[in-house]
């Protein structure tokens, strides 16, 4: 009866909401204290360079959904390596996925017990968040969709607020000398964001619902370049506030926000950042958890992918608690393993099956 | 046991008959007739069987309900003229209806089962021996309730009258509010025993058909043994009746229904109440205040958002002060802090427990308050907030800022045009004072992002309950956080309104023009 009954679809500008808000999410803690090991003052160049697997990725994505329509990694890689050799690869996928999820919400825990509630159990933590995300997850890709343009702007607006209450803390230079050692260090700085930007494949998961001729290049280009800019302002503020410094902080944006005080009352707004990180997170594993659930039900050719979610879910749960057995352990796997983990699944996996796709042309079966 | 079963037994005849009856066609035989009825109304005082002479020579029988009828005109227009008429051709129905009843709503009926829905609406039926037709004649009288002032919606400016109990009063308030002849009105009739009518009202050129029918199928599928109130309709009628929040707006305001028939949603009037529903809405709807489109759009708009914002406020705050005061000491202001930390000393409850007992008092005295009499209630909330609060706070029980916590998501709350939105906000006020207790501001958010999560899944007669938020429709923001001038306005609410998208001629915004220019 209505026009949006019974179709689940998600509009392109919901997309990149959401994926621009998954994608910075996690980055806007990590991203200065992990780019300036390699890139030094250079740091707020490197996001520029990371974008460059981004955009790649996005392309893959597009061009393997646009070859074989309506259809989602899982699907089409049985088609282009092969049935069995195709579900083998895949199943490893969506444990990928499963897994990088589960790090992303150990990641968050960590953080939250870390500087806000260190007190609270991480069990009540994770599972307060996986709760919500299966509920959201359940609900489909249209209330996903939704719930990013209903979050999604008010976040950014306080974002900005925040960032420029940061402007009597600048010092504009530290940023020189620039280009100290050339550009080859901002170029390896850009290499653990590289990581980051490849988790965009996932909006292959995404495609099949999208409205008919929407114009999702170029909203994929515009979603990339704001991400990395916001990334990149991120890190330039950072170097303007706290310059030396910021290699030794663990998150520097969080150290940023605590250093706001405007006339002695405009103080402590950490607890904003709290917030709006929370909700960019929360998106995040949504979208991650669709992505494994819907992956799932396409892996085992089950029609529904609602039952699979919550027992998912629950192995998230355990996923992100085995992950790790410390922050430091985290952090060495953020800034070591994490970039070829993805970078493979993500990034060489989707390029090899685009690859044979064009070189053998696979023939879909209609029925 | 064996008196229950006589009970049982003796209710199954009482159906039968019914039933049974409900087919049967009026017999040409007067006393079957009689006799049929008189056993349907057994024990009813108030049903009266009056037998006369057509002409002083025809059979003839009138049944009523005695309060129901115009007692005056049925003797005037019917009795008098039919006894001293003295023609002998009016054996024919037909001609009777047309020569000797002035009457301007007559007609003729066949069965027993309309004579009995007539009969309960409070129309006489006249029946005639020999005819197999009876008449109805259209002399009901019902009992008029007197249009008053929407007691529940005030404004400021604006029509100054409401809807009251009778159908028929409200269906015509309506009709001088929109004269065209587009305005739909659909009568069905619910409830087994209380054959409450119902009205479903739209507008032909604007609202969607198929939401129409779908109403319509809802509507007919209800099979209840009475229907008391358009709440009873609307929780039957609902998409997701388990959520705290109403998918369907009521109201008491002939011009808020207007205005929503021609924005291309339906309306539903129910006998005996005064409250209308109106349907699909989203969660703006309930936001959106009468006043808003009668005042100037600067005002009306500003008084939306600060209608948003306190509502906003209402959920949140008090969660968001037990939040900071029992887990995060450290982000409230040093000097806050203290004063906070001050008053809140000597208390004997955490800050949790202390909250939520307040709460609930507050919400206990405004039960109170709207229970009793009239003239008891002020004097309830006076005692309640100003005696009791005052020697609580002296007497060291409650803390001066959980008070004025208190008392500001109070007032805030009564900012909401709508109530229903209102209930919801104080029930979910609890969930996330509780929320805000174990997990801090985190519970909070968790809370925020779960109430999301319900209404961007929620859907008020297929039309999601965000819209124009989420899914976004920017163009429509200029009736959701704020209230453009009408020369902005030109397009109706598109889920709503989009078989005809436009409501006024476009470039209408007045010209700064000169006298004689």
């Amino acid at each position: 009866m209505d026009i949006q009954r019974n179709v689940t679809q998600i509009s392109v500008f919901q997309i990149a909401l959401l994926l621009a808000m998954a994608m910075n999410s996690t980055a806007i803690l990590t991203a200065p204290a992990i780019t300036v090991q390699y890139a030094q003052r250079d740091l707020w160049l490197s996001p520029l360079f990371s974008s460059v697997s981004g955009i790649i990725v996005l392309f893959l994505a597009i061009h393997l959904n646009r070859r074989f329509p309506g259809m989602t990694v899982i699907q089409y890689s049985e088609y282009c390596i092969g049935k069995w050799p195709g579900k083998i690869i895949s199943g490893i996928f969506l444990l990928v996925v499963l897994h990088i999820g589960s790090i992303i919400v150990r990641e968050y825990a960590e953080f939250v017990k870390g500087m806000f509630l260190d007190e609270t159990p991480l069990l009540v933590i994770i599972c307060g968040m996986v709760i919500l995300s299966t509920y959201a997850t359940r609900s489909g890709i249209e209330v996903i969709g939704r719930l990013a343009q209903l979050f999604v702007p008010g976040v950014m607006l306080t974002w900005v607020i925040l960032l420029l209450l940061t402007i009597p803390d600048w010092d504009v230079m530290n940023i020189f000398p620039a280009f100290d050692g050339g550009i080859l260090p901002a170029i390896r700085g850009s290499i653990t964001p590289q990581g980051w930007f490849s988790e965009m494949f996932l909006l292959s998961f995404l495609l099949p619902h999208l409205k008919k001729n929407s114009p999702i290049k170029k909203w994929m280009i515009i979603m990339v370049v704001f991400a990395a800019i916001n990334l990149s302002i991120l890190n330039i503020i950072s170097l303007f506030v706290f310059g030396n410094l910021v290699p030794t902080l663990t998150y520097p944006v969080m150290s940023l926000i605590r250093y706001v005080n405007i006339a002695d009352f405009l103080q402590h707004i950490d607890a904003l950042l709290l917030i709006i990180w929370v909700i960019g997170v929360f998106l995040k594993i949504v979208l991650f958890q669709y992505c494994i659930a819907s992956g799932c039900a396409q892996w085992l050719n089950v029609e529904k992918f609602r039952p699979l979610v919550l027992p998912l879910g629950f192995l998230m749960v355990l996923f992100s608690l085995w992950s790790a057995s410390s922050m430091q352990d985290l952090s060495a796997y953020l800034k070591d393993t994490s970039f070829f983990y993805a970078m493979i699944f993500f990034l060489i996996y989707p390029l090899g099956l685009f690859l044979i796709a064009i070189v053998r042309k696979p023939k879909i079966r209609r029925d | 046991m064996g008196r229950r079963l006589r009970a049982n037994s003796h209710q199954k005849n009482n159906e039968n008959e019914l039933t049974e009856h409900s087919e049967k066609r009026i017999s040409n035989v007067l006393a079957e007739n009689i006799s049929t009825l008189k056993a349907l109304y057994s024990d009813c005082y108030d049903v009266v069987f009056r037998s006369f002479l057509i002409g002083e020579m025809l059979q003839a029988e009138l049944v009523f309900i005695d309060n129901m009828v115009d007692r005056e005109q049925l003797d005037t227009q019917v009795l008098d003229v039919l006894m001293t008429c003295k023609d002998s051709t009016l054996v024919n129905i037909q001609n009777i209806i047309n020569e000797s009843l002035p009457v301007a709503s007559v007609e003729p009926i066949e069965t027993i089962k309309q004579c009995v829905d007539d009969i309960s609406l409070g129309n006489p039926i006249l029946f005639i021996n020999g005819s197999q037709e009876a008449i109805r004649i259209g002399l009901n009288k019902l009992q008029n309730s007197q249009i008053t002032d929407p007691e529940n919606e005030p404004v400021i400016q604006g029509p100054k009258y409401g809807f009251n109990e009778s159908l028929q009063t409200n269906a015509s308030l309506l009709r001088q509010r929109i004269r065209a002849p587009e305005l739909k009105m659909v009568l069905l009739e619910t409830g087994r025993y209380t054959k409450t009518q119902v009205v479903v009202t739209y507008m032909a050129s604007v609202a969607d058909h198929a939401l129409v029918e779908e109403v319509m199928d809802r509507l007919k599928r209800i099979e209840m043994d009475g229907v008391l109130e358009s709440g009873y309709i609307a929780e039957m009628i609902e998409d997701s009746p388990l959520s705290p929040f109403p998918q369907i707006k009521s109201t008491e305001r002939v011009d808020v229904v207007a205005a929503n028939l021609l924005e291309g949603r339906l309306a539903i009037i129910v006998d005996g109440t005064p409250t209308v529903m109106i349907a699909p809405v989203s969660l703006i709807s309930f936001i959106q205040a009468a006043d808003d489109y009668y005042n100037r759009w600067l005002f009306g708009s500003s008084f939306r958002f600060l209608r948003i914002s306190s509502l906003f406020l209402s959920l949140v705050l008090p969660a968001l002060y037990v939040a900071l005061t029992t887990l995060h000491q450290e982000m409230i202001p040093s000097d806050l802090l203290v004063s906070i930390a001050s008053s809140h000393e000597l208390i004997p409850f955490p800050t949790l427990v202390e909250a939520v007992i307040m709460q609930l008092i507050f919400e206990i005295l405004r039960e109170a308050g709207l229970r009793l009499p009239r003239q008891v209630g002020s004097a309830v909330t006076i005692v309640g907030a100003l005696v009791v609060g005052e020697a609580a706070v002296t007497a060291g029980f409650v803390s001066t800022t959980m008070v004025i916590v208190t008392a500001i998501s109070g007032i805030t709350s009564f900012t909401a045009p709508a109530y229903s939105l209102e209930m919801a906000i104080r029930i979910l006020r609890f969930v996330l004072i509780l929320l805000g207790g174990f997990l801090g501001l985190l519970g909070v958010v968790f809370g925020l992002i779960g109430i999301a999560i319900h209404l961007s899944s929620l859907r008020s007669l297929g039309v999601p309950y965000l819209t124009p938020i989420a899914p976004a429709n920017l163009s429509e923001w200029k009736d959701a956080w704020i209230r453009s001038p009408w020369w902005k306005l030109n397009r109706r609410p598109r889920l709503t309104g989009r078989w005809n998208k436009y409501r006024q001629a476009k470039h209408q915004k007045p010209a700064n023009k000169k006298r004689g220019e």
